[in-house]
């Protein structure tokens, strides 16, 4: 197996401590900016669908702040926004390099796609079963929690992975900042010293991952869905 | 009815003809006035040393108040009908075909195979001496350039170790900027066996070293290091483009980098007010004009034509 | 008793200010089915959405025993209890909305949750154990006899089944109130017709008072007491409803009472001018309309035979208006003009409401 490999891809094999260390560091970027992506985008989701005009919470000032912040983020290019973000970033966890320097311009690449992706899950919900909950004398958060959040489950997780996808792809721009990550170790090694193996796997294993990615959101989303649901 | 059948024939006809008349005049206009096009490295680091280079060849003329970091700008002339095409440096090489001509880092040429004394139009003539602009210097910010362990750092690097490494690892195309022996032999996995060392920061100064490109060189100035005992471990920090390890430098979040040349760290400093100072010389590796299309200077001049004025 | 007085409700849109809710004052009895009946648009449901404050009224107050009167003033409501006035609380308004049970046109049940699940949603509220919150939607499925679907989820139920399950859920938490939007125009006329019997049962076993908005007559005459007809926010007709069936004074009621008998028809006819008497004297054509008293009497023969006029029956109706019959016929009545005149005095002796709705030739 070793040696099979050793002779399809005999550069990857002189590097894999680089290429192990690479994996890491696309791994640590991926996690931790996606957890936080979840919490925050997840949270700005709700509150745009909360505070919209005719929604559980209405707040005009809110929404509006929101929505403004959202498009700008999303119409900055994610290699821009790196650069941009320095300052801020060394404001913010101490240094602008490296996993920890990545993590807060991932962060705010992946927070207003995921912002808009819930917001669109969470519009989708019927205003009707709102209307019935707030009937039986629900709260915001009992709104939240037992009608937004359950009845939209299967379409959250959906927009998760398509996130998540995407999140992917931002970390192989992080390189530019010193985080490492695959995609920096194809540039560096791959193509900058012409290893045409070490591009073909760092394909592959991205290719991997995403699927990865694909698959477990797909099955998770049809086991949330009643599959008596669409028997009808 | 039929009338009108026949006026819509008609337009229909010109119509073609006019579009297809049009074309041809483009193709026609295309052969005197499209310009050949030669890619240069985007970076300004590189793409300074590209200008001066075509200046070289005689192609361009330059502005001498640019000094050694002219820009597209600064081009007062062309001599031949040529457009310059700023791309990735690291991208040149595989686009060659798509260019007249390409001004490329022996860093990504040597490894794709191209050999500047065989397929080079025309090479940057490169002094290692002192005085030389275009000589790779390691840099540190300019209130520790005194530091002993940056000393010692320098002091690794300017061994006859490294300057086989680089040497070897670069076939010719980049060349030690520091006193080495060239008369040497090395072992075939010479190379290798230094880029495989391992080391480990426990109980050691971790010194952040800022580079762009793989940075393989500082796993064999650390081994270096370590055969001295000398009590430090470099962190490689590789940055996939060359507009941070400066930035990075300065605001502290690195101890040292090693990536551009005098010149552009001099450009640096200016543009951007940085306290950095280099400390000491590494190597230097010459930028070389490259073609498909042509197989010389001269037979590149005559692809282009002369730039009707 | 649910007591709403001068309440008041607009809607600001981008190009009107809509009146939804006009000066409505009513009042709704303990155990009552009140009925409130208008076209689209005339305000029922903003008033019905008002009483359990899903809709904020501008102003006016809702009175709701045990619970006190809720004013609604200058933005702010305010509950007054035992002679006292304070804001009303987010949690008092919780508390409210849990003591008014609702149902909907489209059921509104969450489709990934089970029947027992929906029915279980609002007991959470109710500080129950888990024990006693499957006992007690066991024994609302069997309030609403559905013990056999309780795993099911509503997409695996027919339209009239999820009512139901809607009604359970509505009525978990034990309310005096039921608010029902317009719940069986989704239905067809099974479905309509078996929830519309819970309802009836369930005002009977439990005392619930039940406040439901419809467009449709048939559910009006079928369970409602007492009825109340809106047009453009305000409260333009309301009292018993076979008052109101058999004499409707404003003009969207007599529209309503048309539709719903289908002697309305007479006007095509008259159109066409296929029923027109040819004399005004002589022939006229009459809206009888039977109330309970006179419906059961042989007045038709009785007046052709003593007047010696012939009645010709052109449409004729019965209906059943909650437990009592209503009847109407639209008929030529043709004689000498003595006898025509005679004839009509003595059906309205009778109790017969007659209206001469076209005299020969003229409407």
């Amino acid at each position: 197996m070793a040696e099979k490999f050793r002779e399809l891809a005999p550069n990857v094999y002189n590097y894999s401590d680089r290429f192990a260390e690479s994996m890491k560091a696309t791994f640590q970027m991926f996690f931790i900016a996606g957890l936080l992506t979840l919490l925050i985008g997840g949270f700005f989701g709700i509150l745009l669908i909360v505070t919209k005009p005719g929604g559980i919470k209405p707040n005009r000032a809110v929404h509006t702040v929101l929505e403004i912040i959202t498009n700008v983020f999303r119409s900055i290019p994610f290699i821009i926004l790196l650069i941009f973000l320095i300052p801020f970033t060394r404001m913010l966890v101490g240094t602008s390099i490296g996993v920890k320097g990545a993590v807060v311009p991932l962060v705010f690449g992946a927070v207003p796609f995921f912002t808009r992706q819930v917001e669109s899950a969470l519009s989708d919900v019927d205003p009707g079963k709102v209307e019935a909950a707030r009937s039986m004398g629900s709260g915001t958060l009992g709104i939240i929690f037992r009608v937004y959040l359950k009845e939209a489950l299967p379409d959250l997780i959906r927009v998760i992975t398509i996130t998540a996808i995407s999140t992917i792809g931002l970390t192989t721009s992080a390189g530019a900042v010193g985080a490492g990550g695959i995609g920096s170790f194809a540039i560096n090694y791959g193509q900058n010293m012409h290893y045409q193996d070490i591009v073909n796997v760092c394909v592959v294993v991205l290719l991997i991952i995403v699927s990865l990615i694909q698959i477990i959101g797909n099955t998770l989303a049809r086991r949330t869905y009643n599959r008596e649901l669409f028997k009808k | 009815m039929k009338n009108i059948k026949i006026a819509l024939a008609a337009v229909l006809v010109l119509t073609l003809s006019l579009s297809l008349c049009a074309c041809g005049e483009k193709k026609e206009e295309g052969k005197t006035a499209e310009p050949l096009k030669i890619g240069v490295p985007s970076d300004a680091t590189n793409q300074a040393r590209a200008i001066s280079l075509l200046e070289t060849a005689g192609l361009i003329e330059v502005d001498d108040a640019a000094g050694f970091t002219p820009e597209l700008k600064d081009v007062t002339k062309y001599i031949y009908n040529i457009e310059i095409v700023p791309a990735a440096a690291n991208t040149l090489v595989s686009t060659l075909d798509d260019y007249g001509a390409s001004t490329i880092n022996g860093t990504y040429a040597v490894p794709a195979g191209l050999s500047p004394s065989e397929d080079g139009l025309i090479t940057e003539v490169q002094d290692p001496g002192a005085g030389n602009p275009f000589i790779n210097v390691i840099v540190a910010r300019t209130a520790d350039k005194d530091n002993e362990d940056y000393q010692t750092i320098v002091k690794a690097y300017q061994t006859q170790t490294i300057a086989q490494y680089i040497l070897e690892k670069n076939s010719g195309s980049s060349i030690p900027a520091f006193d080495y022996d060239p008369n040497y032999e090395v072992p075939d996995d010479y190379v290798s066996s230094l880029e495989g060392y391992k080391s480990s920061p426990e109980g050691k100064k971790v010194i952040k070293m800022g580079v762009c490109g793989s940075g393989d060189v500082w796993r064999a100035v650390q081994k270096v290091l370590d055969d001295q005992n000398s009590g430090l471990y470099i962190d490689v920090i590789i940055f996939d483009a060359y507009n941070l390890p400066n930035e990075a430098l300065n605001s502290g979040e690195i101890d040292l980098n090693a990536f551009q040349h005098k010149a552009y760290l001099n450009s640096e400093i200016a543009s951007q007010g940085y306290e950095l100072t280099d400390i000491g010389d590494t190597s230097c590796a010459p930028l070389t004009l490259y073609s498909k299309k042509a197989s010389s200077i001269e037979e590149l001049k005559e692809l282009a034509g002369k730039k009707e004025q | 008793m649910i007591r709403i007085e001068h309440l008041e409700k607009h809607f600001l849109t981008k190009d009107a200010n809509i009146h939804a809710v006009n000066d409505v004052t009513l009042e709704i009895g303990d155990g009552e089915i009140y009925g409130i009946m208008g076209y689209s648009g005339a305000g029922k449901s903003t008033l019905v959405r008002c009483i359990n404050f899903l809709e904020i009224p501008d102003s006016g107050s809702i009175e709701i025993s045990g619970f006190g009167k809720i004013v609604s003033e200058g933005g702010g409501l305010f509950l007054e209890k035992d002679g006292s006035r304070a804001p009303l609380s987010e949690k008092d308004l919780r508390k409210l909305r849990r003591s008014i049970g609702m149902i909907f046109q489209h059921f509104n049940l969450l489709d990934r949750s089970t029947v027992f699940d929906n029915i279980a949603y609002p007991l959470k509220y109710s500080g129950r154990s888990k024990a006693e919150i499957e006992e007690r939607v066991d024994e609302l499925l069997g309030l609403v006899d559905l013990k056999d679907k309780k795993k099911a989820y509503p997409s695996q139920l027919s339209g009239g089944q999820k009512q139901r399950v809607a009604i359970a859920r509505a009525l978990a938490n034990s309310p005096d109130i039921l608010l029902s939007d317009e719940a069986t125009s989704a239905l067809d006329p099974d479905a309509t017709e078996s929830i519309l019997q819970l309802l009836k049962e369930l005002n009977k076993k439990l005392g619930l008072t039940i406040v439901l908005i419809t467009h449709e007559m048939a559910v009006i005459k079928s369970i409602a007491g007492k009825v109340a007809v809106m047009e453009d926010g305000k409260v333009v007709e309301e009292g018993e409803v076979y008052d109101i069936f058999s004499d409707p004074k404003q003009r969207i009621t007599k529209k309503f009472v048309g539709t719903s008998s289908g002697l309305e028809k007479i006007e095509k006819l008259i159109e066409n001018g296929t029923v027109l008497p040819a004399d005004s004297d002589t022939e006229k054509l009459v809206k009888l309309t039977f109330t309970k008293d006179s419906v059961g009497e042989a007045i038709i023969s009785k007046v052709s035979r003593n007047w010696s006029v012939d009645v010709n029956l052109v449409l004729a109706n019965v209906d059943v208006v909650g437990e009592n019959a209503l009847g109407g016929i639209i008929a030529k009545i043709s004689g000498s003009a003595e006898n025509v005149k005679g004839a009509l005095e003595y059906m309205s002796s009778c109790g017969v409401n007659t209206e001469v709705i076209a005299n020969g030739g003229e409407v």
